[in-house]
């Protein structure tokens, strides 16, 4: 399976939340707004994760990093270098886990074992 | 279609408020009254991206969102989540659900977390990079912000078919807007990884090269200390009993030749005064008692000359002994110490040897010499030299009492 199949399985994963979203009759402005949140989320727990771990000398190099440009490397080498984790593929790990719990969530409640919203 | 102006959603300029500088402007065509699920939620995700400023009005949100601990964010269950959406369209416990699995997944970095210190510690670090580093802050928090912003929305377009009336064409062109950091970081990584890679193979080749240096540098030392070892230290060595013995012989043959001159000067001066006193016991008729003390004082004065030429010569072996002891000495500390020092051994038993028997042949040559003056011609003459001094004395008082 190469990361090609991956990504289809994950798109899928993630399609099926918004079909499930349509289905129960959520508006456009209700689904994007679930996606907008979900931005917020996965950024916000990076970003703390990022600074809990970030030093002070990885601090100053993206700060005195010439450009936004050159400061993105920065960062993208120093997060994987402090957690292990390459921040593309953790924020799709992050995603795609989403999907599944929000899918699975979804199909007890309709075997007859709703979850309380 | 008509144009729109720009989507100003170039997270990865960090320009996040304005467009003034540096902006990127793309094109996207849409139908006005019909914006796109996707591009609705684009627009949202700007908006929010351009509200992580954490210098501006929008800190506060931002802390709020954060809420209290770093461990609330890693671990909690229930994120603080902003519900408003969640809760107005009744899926707020999906969504949490979903939520808690994607964060129950990175339970081994908040393990990772939590062993670098506790929620507070952790927390008080984030505020300190934060307050420090506002600008890197910012830029920490753009990065992260385009790349959930380019992960999200830009999955969403591989499910185009979802709502395929309404995405349509127009999502192509605002995705890959959005998407753009994600491309970017990805171009960024890739350029970082062939230059890596690149660093990698010359950095690699470079310690071939000098490995090889080294390799030749170390055979050409092997070859140079086998060479001097062949060149030098053998022929030295192989030299060095010879030379040894040659300092030994020389230094047996100064010993010899000292103890030869000691017998033959001692032989000389004993014939010397054997004759002296021959010469005296002829020409006895001279006044005898001069003649007896003369012959006595010349036999004492040989004596002592023996005894003098004999420390003379013990002198020469001695010195001689030790030029050859010191050359030998020298030999073996600089040059061939550790395989010659048997050899040294033997050669100063030799020397040893050879002074002592220098020793003896000197000690022999003055006892012939004692013995020499002892012998009865010695004798005789002091014998002679008291007759003749008393008949002088018997002649001397016979002419007085004539003369009377």
């Amino acid at each position: 399976m190469d990361q090609q199949d991956n990504m289809d399985i994950k798109a899928f994963s993630f399609k099926q939340v918004i079909e499930i979203l349509e289905k129960e009759g959520r508006s456009e402005d209700e689904i994007s707004q679930i996606l907008e949140d979900l931005v917020k989320t996965a950024s916000t727990r990076f970003y703390a994760e990022a600074m809990a771990v970030f030093s002070d000398e990885d601090m100053r190099e993206i700060e005195e990093a010439a450009t936004d440009e050159a400061a993105n490397v920065i960062i993208a080498r120093k997060f994987q270098e402090k957690t292990g984790a390459d921040a593309n593929a953790a924020m799709q790990k992050f995603l795609d886990t989403f999907a599944q719990g929000f899918i699975d969530q979804y199909n007890k409640d309709k075997s007859g074992n709703p979850t309380q919203s | 279609m008509e144009k729109i102006r720009p989507l100003d959603f170039s997270i990865q300029q960090g320009k996040l408020n304005n467009m003034e500088e540096g902006a990127k402007e793309v094109t996207i065509q849409v139908q006005p009254e019909k914006k796109t699920l996707l591009q609705k939620a684009a627009e949202k995700a700007k908006a929010f991206v351009k509200n992580l400023n954490p210098i501006g009005k929008d800190k506060a949100w931002f802390a709020g969102l954060v809420t209290g601990t770093a461990e609330s964010i890693l671990v909690s269950p229930l994120l603080p989540f902003p519900v408003g959406a969640w809760a107005k369209a009744g899926i707020n416990a999906l969504v949490a659900t979903g939520v808690y699995a994607a964060v129950d997944k990175f339970y081994d970095i908040k393990d990772k977390m939590i062993r670098r210190g506790s929620a507070s510690e952790v927390q008080a670090r984030i505020d300190a990079n934060s307050e420090k580093r506002l600008k890197a802050a910012q830029r920490v928090k753009s990065f992260f912000g385009g790349v959930a912003a380019g992960t999200i929305l830009g999955l969403g377009a591989q499910i185009g078919g979802v709502s395929a009336s309404e995405i349509g064409s127009n999502i192509k062109d605002a995705v890959p807007s959005t998407g753009e950091i994600g491309d970017a970081i990805s171009s960024a990584a890739g350029t970082v990884g062939e230059a890596a890679t690149s660093v990698a193979g010359t950095v690699g080749e470079a310690a071939t090269s000098v490995g090889g240096a080294v390799v030749d540098v170390g055979g050409s030392a092997a070859e140079s200390v086998s060479d001097f070892v062949s060149d030098k230290v053998v022929p030295v060595a192989e030299d060095a009993p010879g030379f040894i013995a040659d300092q030994a012989s020389t230094g047996e043959e100064a010993v010899k030749s000292g103890a030869e001159t000691v017998a033959s000067t001692a032989s000389d001066l004993a014939t010397g005064a054997y004759d002296k006193a021959g010469d005296l016991y002829d020409s006895a008729s001279g006044p005898a008692s001069d003649a007896a003390n003369t012959v006595a004082d010349a036999a004492v004065s040989a004596g002592e000359t023996i005894a003098d030429t004999t420390s003379t010569v013990a002198g020469t072996v001695a010195e001689s002994a030790e030029t050859a002891g010191n050359a030998v000495k020298d030999f073996v500390v600089d040059e061939a110490a550790p395989t010659v020092s048997d050899a040294a051994g033997t050669a100063a038993g030799v020397l040893g040897d050879a002074v002592s028997a220098a020793g003896e042949v000197s000690l022999r040559a003055f006892d012939t010499a004692v013995e020499t003056v002892n012998t009865p011609t010695g004798r005789a003459v002091a014998a002679a030299g008291l007759g003749a001094g008393a008949v002088g004395v018997l002649v001397t008082k016979h002419r007085n009492g004539s003369a009377r």
